[in-house]
Order: structure tokens, then C-alpha cells, then sequence
């Protein structure tokens, strides 16, 4: 009675804030359950990572300890390796004697490296690829300092974009996945490029915004409430929509040499859709302009599509605006449950 | 629910905090394993214990008792053999005729007057004897003077618990004169049988 369900706090440490997600599995019949999610601040660098997190976990209301984690944190490295590129390379993985150095290019000390297999998206046999990554194993440290202070476990470390390909690959289904996608998950200073087919994974980008960072409002948790309510007047909702022009143009900027070099695969080349997820994704006036700019369709998706939602989650109101924050939380947790 | 990357860069540290995990709940397991066991046994072998405990204690009792036992065989074989020698000289005394009382009490009740020349005893049975005296007497009337000395040796024999009858075999006058005190006396020779036997008083019951 006490031990037929399992529980795990997804936990995305991004550059400007943090998302816990609380899912829980049944195991009766394996179902999923989104139990209960928040979403903080975590850009006060004079505050030590215990007190931000411990006022994000402490909204959840769970008696759960066990987390997995997702972070792509700066000076991490993360490669894929394509078997028909690297042939003798991937053999060498798929025996586990795959040297590190031999992985970057260059000798890593102080890092944490791990290497793993990333299987089909469909049933159809894909090209051999294998995801490489190394997290500097002070922020790992770090992170697992903060979160055993708070009383917490980890699980899973995993990579931020591989969080978002599980959370993506679970959520779809076969049709379109079968179909080319790219996922771009938009940060506050960089965004996450992912390409890939029936065929396997093309393309892993992560593009740090050469001017900057995104301002605030923009990326608010509640973007469409922020453009459509807080603002008092129309010359101010005009200066956003200034400001979010300008922004967009300048991802598009970014983002279309990306597309136009995923397209140039064989079986890319029908690309129509492009799906996109992070603060900015909430935004409509930047997806439309996106649109324009891209030529392509521009879809927030759900990482949550194929699982309930407890009641206590769907209280909130908020859940479906802030879906587009929670891809990274949901793939860690997801693969901690899969 | 499919995925597609498994990676975990927190495998190797999990894997880690597992194994320690494993040697903490192996040694915390054989802790409570033994004292589980050290609890059972020591309830279990309580009552042993208890029994134990008693068993010493009265072993201790005996070896204590067993020492004053022997102190005690020792008294009591001492006054067992005091008795026994007692017993044989009590049977002994009850056995003879002791004349030493008599002959004190006699000599102490005999006057200045007279004087003896001879005693003889005659010890015939153990209940009765007969003491014959043989002596002098001096004074006015040294026959009297006899006399009166019969009466105080009968006397100091019955008061002794004796029971005597004195009786003269002789008693005549002497033509000696007797020279004391500054004059000279008439004197009497006389031989006194008494007869004594042992009253009931007097024998050593044993």
C-alpha cells in the first residue's frame, strides 16, 4: 500500500532559474503523473545554491528525496559521434575503452565524462551515434553539496539538451517522430539547436547569443500574461514589441544557417515544422515573427503530452503557460522513471 | 515511456555512494545481527544465569557450613572424648570407696585431746566400710572424753551425708598420765569401730 508508487523531483539548473518537476509512477499500471512543479529565480550569485533551491523544492510539498537532475552549466562539453563518421571511435565506446582525450580532442582534468549509446527514435534501424558529455566536477560537487545540505538525493545527472531529446522522444509519437525535427529550447543567454530524423540525431547546437542576454520580460515565466495584462499602455506594449522584434530577428539570424545546414541531409530536407520550448517560446509575438523570419512552422510542445496531470497540478492555472520551462526538468525525471 | 540517451554523469558517484552504502548496511546488519543474538542469548540464558548465580551461592553456603561443620566435629569429638574420659573416671570413682572425705572430715572433727594410734579400714563391699580407730584420750573423766569423741566424728560423718554408727571395741582406763598444759590428765584407751555406709547423696550418678 505504502511502496505501489515511486516518486522523483525532476530539477532543471539553468542560468537564470531553476524548474522542479514531481512526477510519479504507479506501479500498478506504470502510469505517470505530473504531481507538481515550480519554477524560481536563480540568478543571485551572492546567495549560496542551498537557499535558492531549498525556497524552489519547498513549493513542491513533497516528502520525495530523490532527484534527477539537468544542467548544462558553462565549460560542460557535450558531443555527438556519429558511427559513420567515427567508426573506430564508436567501437571503441561500444567496448568501453574509449579514451577521454580521444573523445574532446583534448585532455580534460577535473571533468566528470560519460558516454552513451542514443538509440532510434522509431522502429526503423538508425545510424550508430553516441552522445559524449563532460560536466567540471566542481559544479557537480557543487549541485550535490546544495541538494544533500537540503536533505535530497541525486539520481541522475544528465545533460540538458539529452534531457530535452528524452522528454521530447517520449512525449511524441511514432508518426512524428518519423518525421525531421528540430527542437530549439530557448535559454536566457544561449539556445539549444537539436536536428534529427527517423535516422537518428543530426545535429546538437548550443549558441550562445552574441549580445547578450535576453531581457527580463521576455523571458518571464508568464509571458503572455506579461504582454497582454502588465502592460499599461500602448506605447509601452509598442516598445515591446520593438524589443521582441528586434530579439527575434536576431535568433532568426542565428538559427537559419543551423536549418538551412539540417536541411541539406537527404532525409531533412522536407523539414516543416520547427518545435520550440524556454521563455521565449511563450511569447507570441516572437513566434509569429519567428515564423516570418524562418519560413517554418513554430510549435511550443508538451512534455507532458502522454502523461496525466495530478489535480493538484492542474489547480494551477499557470501549468499550460509554463510547459514551455519544463522539457529539461521532465527528461531528467523521465529517464530516472523509464 | 521511450528514451533515447541513458547517460548518467552521476553513475560512477552513485556507484560510489552505493557501495558504501552496501559496506554501511552490511556492518550495520551484522551489528543488529549480533545484537539480536547477544539479546536472545542473554534472554534466553537468563534463567541459566539466575541458576548459576543460586548454584554459586550455594555452593559458597556449602563450603562455609561444611567448614563450621568440621570446627563443629572437632568440638564435639573433643567433648565427646572429654565426656568419655569423664564417664570412665566417673565410673571409676562410683566403683571404689574413696576414704579421703572421710578420713578429712574425721581428723577434722577429731579434739585436741585425743590422739590416735592407729586406723584401719575395712573395705568389705562398696556399700559399706568400717573404720576402726585406735587412740588415747586425756582429761578428768578420759572415758567420757572418748565418748565425746565418738559423738563428733558420727556426727561430722552424717553431716558429710555419711550415715555412721560408732560403737567402742575397747575402752578402759590407763594408769599413763598424760603431761600437757601445764598438768598432768588421766587418760583412756579406746578402740572405736564405725560402721559407715554411703547414703544415697553421696553416690556419682553416671
Amino acid at each position: 500500500m505504502f511502496f505501489n508508487k515511486r516518486q522523483i523531483i525532476g530539477l532543471d539548473l539553468g542560468a537564470s532559474r531553476a524548474k522542479a518537476v514531481l512526477l510519479e509512477q504507479r506501479k500498478g499500471d506504470n502510469s505517470v503523473v505530473v504531481r507538481d512543479y515550480a519554477i524560481d529565480r536563480l540568478d543571485e550569485p551572492n546567495l549560496p545554491l542551498e537557499t535558492q533551491l531549498r525556497r524552489l523544492l519547498r513549493q513542491l510539498r513533497s516528502r520525495c528525496r530523490d532527484c534527477a537532475v539537468s544542467v548544462w552549466p558553462s565549460g560542460s562539453k557535450l558531443r555527438v559521434i556519429n558511427g559513420n563518421v567515427e567508426p573506430e571511435t564508436v567501437r571503441e565506446m561500444r567496448q568501453g575503452i574509449a579514451d577521454q582525450k580521444k573523445l574532446f580532442h583534448e585532455e580534460l582534468k577535473g571533468y566528470l565524462c560519460e558516454y552513451g549509446e542514443i538509440s532510434s527514435l522509431t522502429r526503423r534501424k538508425a545510424d550508430p551515434s553516441f552522445a559524449v558529455c563532460a560536466l567540471p566536477e566542481i559544479e557537480l560537487t557543487r549541485i550535490e553539496k546544495a541538494l544533500h545540505t537540503l536533505g535530497y538525493r541525486i539520481q541522475v545527472v544528465q545533460m540538458a539538451p539529452l534531457a530535452v531529446l528524452n522528454a521530447f522522444a517520449a512525449s511524441q509519437g511514432e508518426q512524428e517522430l518519423k518525421r525531421p525535427f528540430v527542437l530549439v529550447d530557448f535559454g536566457r543567454a544561449c539556445m539549444t539547436i537539436l536536428g534529427g530524423s527517423a535516422a537518428g540525431l543530426r545535429m546538437l547546437r548550443r549558441i550562445e547569443f552574441p549580445w547578450g542576454e535576453i531581457p527580463e520580460p521576455l523571458v518571464a515565466v508568464t509571458g503572455n500574461n506579461h504582454s497582454g495584462e502588465n502592460t499599461e499602455n500602448a506605447a509601452e506594449e509598442e516598445a515591446l514589441a520593438a524589443i521582441f522584434g528586434e530579439v527575434t530577428d536576431l535568433l532568426a539570424f542565428e538559427l537559419q544557417p543551423l536549418l538551412d545546414f539540417f536541411r541539406n541531409h537527404d532525409d531533412s530536407s522536407h523539414l516543416d515544422q520547427v518545435y520550440i520550448s524556454g521563455g521565449l517560446s511563450n511569447h507570441r509575438t516572437v513566434v509569429r515573427r519567428l515564423v516570418e523570419r524562418l519560413g517554418l512552422q513554430c510549435v511550443q510542445w508538451n512534455p507532458f503530452r502522454h502523461i496525466a496531470a495530478h489535480r493538484r497540478a492542474l489547480d494551477n492555472f499557470d501549468l499550460f503557460s509554463e510547459l514551455a520551462h519544463l522539457p529539461a526538468a521532465a527528461g531528467a525525471a523521465f529517464q530516472r522513471l523509464a | 515511456m521511450k528514451l533515447v540517451v541513458r547517460t548518467n554523469l552521476y553513475s560512477t558517484r552513485l556507484g560510489r555512494h552505493k557501495s558504501k552504502r552496501w559496506w554501511w548496511r552490511a556492518a550495520g546488519s551484522i551489528l543488529a545481527l549480533l545484537a539480536a543474538g547477544a539479546a536472545s542469548w542473554l534472554a534466553a540464558d537468563r534463567e541459566a544465569f539466575l541458576l548459576g548465580q543460586e548454584y554459586n551461592r550455594q555452593v559458597a553456603n556449602k563450603t562455609r557450613i561444611e567448614k563450621e561443620l568440621c570446627v563443629i566435629r572437632d568440638r564435639v569429638a573433643a567433648r565427646t572424648d572429654a565426656a568419655r574420659r569423664r564417664d570412665q573416671v566417673l565410673r571409676f570413682a562410683n566403683q571404689r570407696w574413696n576414704w579421703a572425705p572421710i578420713l578429712s572430715r574425721v581428723l577434722a572433727a577429731t579434739p585436741d585431746n585425743v590422739a590416735f594410734t592407729s586406723f584401719r579400714i575395712n573395705a568389705t563391699t562398696l556399700e559399706e566400710g568400717t573404720l576402726l580407730i585406735a587412740g588415747k584420750s586425756a582429761g578428768a573423766q578420759p572415758r567420757l572424753e572418748c565418748d565425746k569423741c565418738r559423738l563428733l566424728l558420727v556426727d561430722a560423718l552424717r553431716e558429710a551425708g555419711y550415715t555412721a554408727l560408732g560403737e567402742f571395741t575397747r575402752l578402759d582406763d590407763s594408769e599413763e598420765v598424760i603431761r600437757s598444759a601445764g598438768g598432768e590428765h588421766l587418760s583412756a584407751d579406746f578402740v572405736l569401730q564405725l560402721k559407715i555406709s554411703r547414703s544415697n547423696r553421696e553416690r556419682v550418678r553416671t
